[in-house]
């Protein structure tokens, strides 16, 4: 309330002190508006004060009338009046005022300028604005409240629909089948739960802590290594590495009577990190899913037994080898038992890792518990244990125990199931019928999911339905053995390009033929390894053969970097046939005239080759091609070498 | 593109981990039988990315990642062990390896967690 006094100043009626009481009684009669009317000196400064009642009250009796009514009216005035300065502020003012006596409360006050007289204040006009401020104080206060109010409603609002979001989140959540909570560092399950949890634990679950509610749900290791790989994963960096520990946790628990999923998820990873669980009721499905997986082991095991027998029958043998007496030897050479029977751990271990890799589950399983108990020998052995020998013999005698027969003949069984008897007993190369492949194949085709489907079935088909790529490269023994009958070298046979799964029983004349290629090329393309390495190449010559497939066709080239087809030789050679006169061998290109190797009825080699007969090879692929609607042509650079290149039409499988 | 080790004594998991690796068009810069040479081959090839099996002849698989990580300790290690190994993995995600694989190996599951490992390179 810095506000001065100056608004409130009115006017002063003012008078000398020397003037008659009887002259003022006239002019409070002439104005009755005037409440009061300052007294001044000769020199003009403010001495008293006339107020209208007190005037009226001392002249209202008889005696005060006779008395005061012809004398001055000093005689008269109060004297003890109120000064203020026009600067004087309004509180200032009010204490001032407020602190007369009762009696002189409602006196006008004088306000001056220096010492001269410039107005007077009234009370009465004083409390009047006091009160007008009061009232816009009062304004402005009921205004604020009136603000915080409608702030407070929005509060409300908000805080409603806050609410109401977070209902149907929740309402969504305990909709779902699945039970979600979450928790930040101290582990401590956040107060969003959503109602599948609280039945899947069957209680109140928010704020518990994790590891105390899963506790009683897991093995003591389990419970163990979540604590720890949580305490780790808060601590964690590197987001590989964090995901690294949710892989630990363990994945699902079981209740009185369900079986439970735990899923994670890692949400705001930087700064506070917290972790999603997601729980999901898997009763029924487990109990499908052993079956179908049981099923899908089976199918899984038995194409591992079509794919990779030579791999298996050798891992089998090495098994039945070790359990028979490898591993006595490994107990009698190693200097200790303890070395002995880390030994024997790791081959059981690595043993059991290569029979999961070939699917041969049940197998798996029976070498886990083998090595789940030599684990427990190996950590109850102390090194320097007087009592070693002992456990040693107490090893030996439970790897006698055991039967390694007994562990396989699950798996075995399945396989001959399939495949036949006697799986283990054939030789490397196997038969199968091809309609059992059928069969098996429909097996698969009733229990495998689209994607596992296709990739199982092309990988059968891939047994039965070789790629054009394998058929080329069964060809590299071939020509290597040729070679050598030749006195020749190949050290490089390459098949480069697409792989091109072929229909063989469609391409089956064709591919035939190929040989004379092989042949041709080995006998008349590549020179003895003395011409070679006169001629600067390596002593060994290279076949490259390289294939290229579209939606309609195939392009194969095979080539070799031989000594190359000399034209000059062909023309002579054709016209010595009698194939075309001079003259008309003279028109060909060079070119044109080598394609004359497809002719039936040529052979550039004068005396007739064991091996490449009689020059009717290359006529023979010429007409398979043909047959197939394909096209097929040589080209050949001297010295460099010669391309046979190939187009035939797509024939899908 | 990633430079990778493999350390691992089955023939089987190097040659099928060589595979998948191959066909992800990863550089497979050398294989060890044993955790020895392991180390000795991480120190020679200096590779981008090892993978070592936990259990192994002459040195372990964890021993051999301790001796890796006082090599090179931005060295990024992948762990390979057989299903049930919780607390070597937690070990060796502790002493430095960046994630782990479970045998048998699933395609899929490898390359999902190299390419994450790679990721953070």
């Amino acid at each position: 309330m810095s506000e001065t006094v100056l608004n409130l100043v009115e006017d002063a009626e003012v008078v000398l002190n020397t003037v008659k009481a009887s002259r003022i009684s006239t002019y409070f009669e002439e104005y009755p508006s005037c409440k009061g009317i300052v007294v001044q000196d000769e020199s003009e400064r403010p001495v008293g004060l006339v107020m209208r009642n007190h005037f009226y009250q001392k002249i209202g009796t008889q005696f005060g009338y006779s008395l005061y009514m012809n004398r001055p009216i000093e005689l008269l005035m109060k004297t003890e009046i109120i000064k203020v300065d026009k600067d004087c502020d309004l509180a200032t003012f009010g204490l001032k005022a407020m602190n007369r006596h009762e009696n002189d409360v409602y006196d006008l006050v004088i306000v001056m300028d220096a010492e001269i007289c410039v107005g007077v204040i009234s009370i009465s006009n004083f409390l009047a604005v006091m009160s007008e401020i009061k009232q816009r104080e009062i304004e402005l206060l009921n205004n604020q409240q009136r603000i915080l109010k409608e702030a407070n409603e929005q509060e409300k609002k908000y805080r409603l629909e806050i609410e109401q979001k977070n209902q149907s989140i929740k309402s969504l959540l305990n909709n779902a089948d699945q039970g979600f909570l979450s928790f930040t560092e101290p582990l401590l399950i956040s107060e969003e739960v959503s109602s599948v949890c609280e039945s899947i634990f069957g209680k109140p679950i928010s704020g518990l802590h994790f590891g105390d509610l899963m506790r009683s749900f897991l093995r003591h290791d389990t419970y163990e290594m979540l604590l720890d790989s949580l305490e780790s994963l808060f601590q964690q960096t590197k987001k590989s590495r964090a995901k690294a520990y949710l892989k630990l946790l363990p994945e699902t628990f079981k209740t009185d009577k369900r079986d439970i999923q735990i899923d994670y998820k890692l949400i705001a990873f930087n700064e506070d990190k917290k972790l999603m669980v997601i729980l999901t009721d898997i009763t029924d499905k487990i109990a499908l899913e052993q079956k179908q997986q049981d099923e899908k082991n089976n199918m899984k095991l038995v194409l591992a037994a079509l794919n990779n027998k030579t791999e298996i029958l050798e891992a089998v043998e090495d098994a039945r080898l070790f359990f028979k007496a490898k591993y006595k030897e490994i107990l009698k050479e190693s200097s200790s038992v303890l070395e002995g029977l880390s030994e024997v751990f790791r081959r059981v271990h690595t043993m059991k890792g290569d029979f999961a890799l070939y699917a041969f589950h049940n197998t798996a399983v029976g070498l886990h518990v083998i090595e789940d108990q030599l684990a427990a020998y190996l950590n109850a052995v102390e090194p320097i244990d007087p009592t070693e020998r002992i456990a040693g013999l107490e090893l030996e005698t439970y790897l006698d125990t055991l039967n390694f027969e007994n562990i396989i003949s699950k798996d075995i069984e399945i396989i001959e199931n399939f495949l036949g008897k006697g799986y283990c007993e054939s030789e490397k190369k196997m038969t199968v019928n091809l309609e059992q492949v059928e069969l098996f194949i429909k097996a698969i085709e009733a229990r495998f999911e689209k994607d596992d489907r296709t990739y199982l079935v092309g990988k059968i088909r891939d047994l039965t339905n070789p790629t054009l790529n394998e058929i080329l490269l069964s060809y590299s023994d071939y020509v290597k053995i040729l070679a050598l009958k030749l006195n020749k070298s190949i050290s490089e046979f390459q098949v480069t390009g697409s792989t091109v799964p072929i229909n063989r029983k469609y391409y089956a004349g064709f591919l035939k033929s190929l040989i004379h290629i092989f042949r041709n090329i080995v006998d008349h393309g590549i020179e003895s390894p003395e011409e070679r390495v006169e001629g600067g190449k390596p002593e060994g010559g290279a076949i490259r053969c390289d294939l290229r497939v579209d939606h309609h066709a195939i392009r194969m080239m095979i080539s070799d970097d031989g000594k190359g087809i000399d034209p000059e030789q062909i023309r002579l050679k054709a016209i010595e046939k009698n194939l075309y006169t001079p003259a008309s061998a003279a028109l060909f290109s060079d070119k044109e005239m080598i394609q004359t190797v497809f002719n039936a009825d040529f052979s550039t080699q004068s005396k007739v080759s064991m091996l490449s007969g009689r020059g009717v090879g290359l006529y023979a692929v010429k007409t398979e091609v043909e047959t197939l609607g394909g096209k097929v042509e040589v080209d050949s650079v001297r010295g460099e070498g010669t391309q046979f290149r190939m187009v035939l039409p797509l024939e899908r499988i | 593109m990633a430079r990778i080790l493999i350390v691992d004594d089955s023939a089987i998991s190097r040659i099928k981990l060589k595979d998948i690796f191959e066909l992800d068009c990863h550089e497979i810069v050398g294989m060890a039988e044993d955790g020895l040479e392991g180390v000795e081959k991480f120190k020679a090839l200096k590779p981008d990315l090892v993978t070592l099996d936990v259990t192994m002849p002459k040195m372990k698989g964890l021993d051999c990642l301790k001796e890796i990580m006082t090599l090179d300790q931005n060295a990024n290690v992948v762990m390979i062990s057989a299903l049930g190994k919780g607390d070597t993995i937690l070990e060796a995600l502790n002493a430095g390896a960046l994630n782990y694989i479970t045998k048998p190996f699933e395609e899929k599951q490898v390359l999902k967690t190299i390419r994450e490992a790679l990721e953070e390179l």
